[in-house]
């Protein structure tokens, strides 16, 4: 039977040279593993091209969206990217809007990573298993693809982490509390996803907190959670927008509502199905899985969730400290399996807590060897030998991923982009995918992303007066082909019908088109 | 009797109304008068009769006489200039002022955030660290009695409670030929007082209690104090008030950390007892147990300046003598003195533990309450222009004293904020993102509702109270209008300062605080 975990030197991180060192090398270690071709791979996906959009909105136009804004996004996030957009102009020029973009992802991930460190000590692992944690957080090639997107789901684990340190460990004031529940509400404003973060930690804060201040401690964290939280549907209620039009603050006028959208997100299906091999949960797990994938890690998902599982069952029965991680786990697990469509980026909050859970299981089965075992003669041969088989599959693994610090995905895009600046004329229309809207923006004030041209009401038939004549230019990406294809984006897709290609950037087996459209063709209906 | 008036006048209104409103089907018809023509439209009537007339006709709508225009009737043109009223005030209100308010609330925003925020800091302070929160509580062993003890017990009109308060004062647990009593009294129109004071002094047939009489110096507490601090004798001077209730064992408390600590000032624990018995007396009872638990201990140790409470708190006869007593010019001669024995170096020492508070009463009735908080406000507006402040040395004591200062100010302008934030929120445009910022006051509002609420938790485990769901919900309903009352007092305080009103509203008491049924601790123990 194990023994329950042993405790950690202290519950604050001991900052002694020779502790330091290791730490510090992790972190260096972290920062190289992100930043090695973090400007080239992977290639400048859609949704961060939006995120970079909304922040350059923010910036320039002083609003939330270049267009409707739908409530997708609690807006914190883009706020913080539109503050790093403004100090990235004083700085040396980085290239493009997105190249600037992750260099931003590379601060978070270094913060990022200094917290898990954190978490993980506080959760009682020794120094050695935090930093290899920390380690399998860094290597992992889901990991490290996924954080160096410009994803607002990135700024969203930060401060979930930071909620966490804040709570996590003994000698805890209010102010603890306090900064715990305005990082949470901070999350939550990044992203709504924090909110399943919310029962674990205010479990630990109702078992952490000292009875002398339980009370004060508990309606503290609380209120300034909530009323932070709060932000985000008074937003859209100081616009009528809450609700649908016609409905109470919903107010008269045609409009996107916070209701319907977060609805829309939010939509479940039932637990039973997720398991359900056509479901999204399925789908997008067996591809975290798999093997081919770019953004994939069968060994670190593999060992991971298994771990999670081993982490729940100890918190049940033998150590009661891991019950908060558990219920991180089980929460955020729930969330993920029972979400109508589930993406990449939905993964990111639970990788460190998978990696933390890897190093806990690596320490409780550390302990049990050692206890079971006294002879150092016997005990560091099987350590090893039980190690060897985890570090061959990491090792085998993370060899076949070295495309990532080796290929070049995004040039062609930076180039595209370049060229079409160079040569359509200024007052050409655009309709591009969302990677270039920010920086097509700089020099074609007509640029436009591909999705508001059909979908937006004031794009569609004001700017382009419902008529794909209008367009001159298209920049297409697949992402771009496919959702125009899947979802018949009239204008868009009868603009790259009466479209020919003026260049083409092959971009490793992506292809990048610049089309134009030939105004003969205006009147020829396509069917 | 406010309530009687205010009643009274309503009902007046009431039948003036129903009178006109009754003319209109009762009187009779207007005959014409044969040679009396009723004033043409627009003129005034020459004659008593041409003025019966019109009025006669006002309540008609046909025209009575030949010539006299219809229009002209009361039930007409009433409507037509009320509508015009209406809509010009309605115009006005909803006039677009965009830049002013959004101006109005970054003004606001910059003043009510820092100060939201510090004020809550400053109430939760005593609980933010469970391992220092016993820093502020009363010592758990007592030495040697060393020093000796006056207290003063300046009173006026107190003949319900003066007795009780002797009687509590003498049976201080401390040796008897190291404490005396000099209570005070203005001997012009009290005979109740004097009656009841000389009654307990036979009755104890103690020596050291003392009736000291005055006659001069104006009509308020320091003046008796320092009347009274010319007979003291001993080495520490403490201050009860006439309805005070202090535990038996406080002498040795302050003993105690005056030897631990050095300390030259000890403000020991004031607490409101009776959270019942008013519409705002709960409310009014956890100021004094968030003032006296958190925010003093706030003020000593992180601002290094404090206000000092108006009783039970202790002086070295020396530091009273040096800075010359209290200043009998002032409303709030103990905030004053707080800060003055700090300008000259004087270690002050706050404790408060719920066993050896000095029990008190809140103010009877809601007058009283806003006089009393009228006399406080005043007296922190006196102090502050005073300047004394100003000399201190560290910029945070500057700041500190301002805060305290102001804070009846800051309050007000709180309350007064939110109606004129929903003003702009129903009738303005502003800037969506200043919109959902200009929420937050009111968040910082609520929250110290909610602090409210979860501290009355920690007062009824503190001193035995059960709190039943209708009394949270009664907090909850009336948490803002006592918001509005206190910043009725600072505005009224205001008003008296600038029109020279310095006179002192004296606040009656009746032993609420003691007839209500409050477990006394200290019996247990």
């Amino acid at each position: 039977m194990l023994r329950p975990l042993p405790f950690a030197t202290s519950f604050s991180i001991p900052l002694a040279h020779r502790q330091k060192l290791p730490i510090l090398a992790v972190m260096l270690l972290a920062g190289i593993t992100h930043a090695v071709n973090m400007l080239r791979f992977p290639f400048y996906d859609n949704v961060e091209g939006l995120n970079m959009a909304s922040a350059w909105s923010i910036l320039h136009e002083g609003s939330l969206s270049p267009y409707t804004y739908i409530y997708d996004n609690p807006p914190l996030g883009w706020v913080l990217l539109a503050v790093w957009l403004a100090i990235g102009r004083i700085l040396p020029a980085t290239g493009t809007v997105l190249a600037l973009g992750r260099f931003f992802m590379l601060l978070v991930h270094l913060l990022t990573v200094l917290l898990i460190y954190g978490v993980a000590r506080k959760l009682r692992l020794s120094q050695p298993f935090a930093l290899f944690a920390v380690l399998l957080f860094s290597l992992s090639p889901l990991a490290i693809i996924l954080q160096r997107r410009i994803l607002v789901e990135n700024l969203m684990i930060l401060w979930v982490l930071l909620a966490l340190y804040s709570v996590l460990g003994n000698r805890r004031t209010l102010l603890h509390y306090a900064a715990s529940a305005g990082a949470l509400g901070i999350a939550f404003l990044t992203h709504v996803a924090a909110l399943s973060f919310f029962p674990a930690i205010f479990y630990l804060v109702y078992k952490e907190s000292h009875r002398a201040h339980r009370r004060f401690a508990l309606t503290l964290w609380l209120a300034i959670v909530i009323g932070l939280s709060l932000g985000f549907p008074l937003q859209a209620l100081l616009k009528e927008e809450l609700l649908p039009a016609g409905v109470a603050f919903g107010g008269s006028h045609p409009h996107v509502s916070f209701y319907e959208t977060q609805s829309a997100q939010l939509e479940r299906i039932p637990a039973q199905e997720f398991l359900h091999r056509d479901s999204s949960f399925m789908i997008n797990l067996n591809r975290w899985l798999s093997f081919d994938e770019a953004a994939s890690d069968r060994a670190f998902m593999g060992v991971g969730l298994a771990s999670a599982g081993l982490v729940i069952l100890l918190a049940m029965f033998q150590s009661p400290h891991l019950r908060p991680l558990a219920l991180l786990l089980l929460f955020y697990g729930l969330h993920l399996a029972t979400l109508q469509r589930l993406f990449d980026p939905g993964i990111i909050p639970l990788l460190p807590f998978l990696a933390i859970s890897v190093g806990i299981v690596a320490q409780a089965a550390g302990q049990f060897v050692s206890q079971q075992i006294r002879p150092k003669v016997i005990r560091y041969p099987l350590y090893a030998a039980l190690a060897i088989p985890f570090v061959t599959l990491f090792s085998w693994t993370y060899l076949h991923k070295l495309d990532l610090y080796q290929v070049d995905q995004t040039s062609m895009q930076v180039e595209a982009v370049r060229w079409i600046s160079q040569h359509a004329p200024a007052d050409s229309l655009v309709v591009t995918d969302s990677y270039a809207f920010v920086d097509l923006r700089q020099t074609l004030p007509n640029a436009h992303y591909y999705w508001a041209v059909d979908e937006d009401p004031q794009v569609r038939d004001e700017v382009m007066a419902n008529n794909w004549c209008n367009i001159d230019y298209l920049l297409t990406t697949p992402q771009m082909l496919a959702d125009v294809a899947a979802n018949r984006l009239q204008l868009s897709l009868t603009a790259h019908r009466g479209s020919v290609t003026r260049q083409r950037y092959d971009n490793n087996g992506w292809p990048i088109d610049i089309r134009e459209v030939e105004k003969h063709n205006c009147n020829i209906p396509f069917p | 009797m406010v309530k009687s008036k205010g009643i009274g006048i309503l009902a007046v209104l009431l039948i003036l109304l129903a009178m006109a409103l009754a003319a209109n089907f009762t009187a009779p018809a207007r005959q014409a008068q044969p040679g009396i023509m009723p004033p043409r439209p627009g003129e005034k009537p020459a004659t008593r009769e041409q003025a019966l007339l019109m009025l006669a006709d006002l309540y008609h709508e046909e025209p009575a006489a030949p010539g006299y225009s219809p229009n002209h009737s009361l039930m007409s043109w009433l409507p037509g200039q009320m509508s015009r009223l209406l809509a010009d005030f309605h115009s006005f209100i909803l006039k677009p002022r965009q830049t002013e308010s959004e101006l109005f609330l970054i003004l606001c925003l910059l003043l009510l955030i820092p100060q939201g925020t510090f004020t809550l800091w400053w109430m939760l302070y005593a609980w933010n660290d469970p391992r220092s929160a016993d820093q502020g509580e009363s010592p758990r062993a007592f030495r040697e009695p060393h020093f000796s003890f006056t207290a003063l017990v300046p009173a006026r009109h107190e003949e319900k409670v003066i007795k009780d308060t002797i009687y509590a004062i003498n049976a201080i647990d401390y040796p008897a030929h190291l404490k005396e009593i000099l209570v005070l009294v203005r001997d012009e129109d009290d005979e109740g007082t004097l009656a009841r004071v000389r009654e307990a002094i036979q009755e104890l047939e103690e020596p050291r209690i003392q009736l000291i009489t005055f006659k001069d110096g104006p009509y308020n507490k320091p003046n008796g104090l320092n009347h009274g601090l010319q007979f003291a004798r001993n080495d520490v001077v403490c201050i009860f008030d006439a309805e005070d209730e202090p535990h038996p064992e406080i002498y040795h408390i302050v003993n105690t950390v005056m030897l631990r600590d050095e300390a030259d000032v000890v403000q020991s624990g004031v607490q409101l007892m009776n959270i019942d018995s008013t519409w705002f007396s709960a409310l009014n009872c956890l100021e004094y147990f968030f003032w006296f638990k958190s925010g003093l201990r706030f003020f000593a140790n992180q601002l290094q300046v404090t206000p000092l409470g108006g009783n039970t708190v202790f002086f070295k006869r020396s530091w009273l003598n040096r800075i010359g007593g209290w200043d009998d010019r002032l409303l709030t001669e103990d905030a004053d003195i707080g800060v003055r024995l700090v300008l000259q170096g004087a270690r002050l020492r706050i404790v408060y533990e719920a066993r050896h508070v000095t029990q008190e009463e809140t103010p009877a009735t809601i007058e009283q309450f806003v006089r009393q908080r009228t006399r406080w406000s005043q007296g922190f507006l006196e102090i502050l222009f005073k300047f004394d402040w100003w000399r201190l040395a560290l910029l945070r004591q500057k700041l500190g004293a301002v805060y305290i200062l102001m804070n009846p100010i800051f309050q007000a302008a709180m309350v007064v904020y939110l109606p004129v934030g929903l003003y702009i929120l129903f009738t303005q445009q502003v800037n969506v993102a200043l919109a959902v910022l200009s929420y937050i006051p009111l968040a910082m509002l609520l929250m110290q509702l909610l602090v409210n609420l979860t501290g009355i938790r920690e007062f009824a485990a503190a001193y035995n109270k059960r709190l039943s769901t209708w009394f949270l919900l009664r907090m909850v309903i009336v948490f803002y209008p006592y918001q509005l009352v206190l910043a009725a007092a600072s505005f009224r305080a205001a008003y008296r300062y600038l029109t020279g009103h310095h006179g002192w509203e004296k606040t009656t008491h009746s032993n609420l605080h003691r007839r209500a049924p409050v477990p006394r601790l200290w019996e247990n123990v």
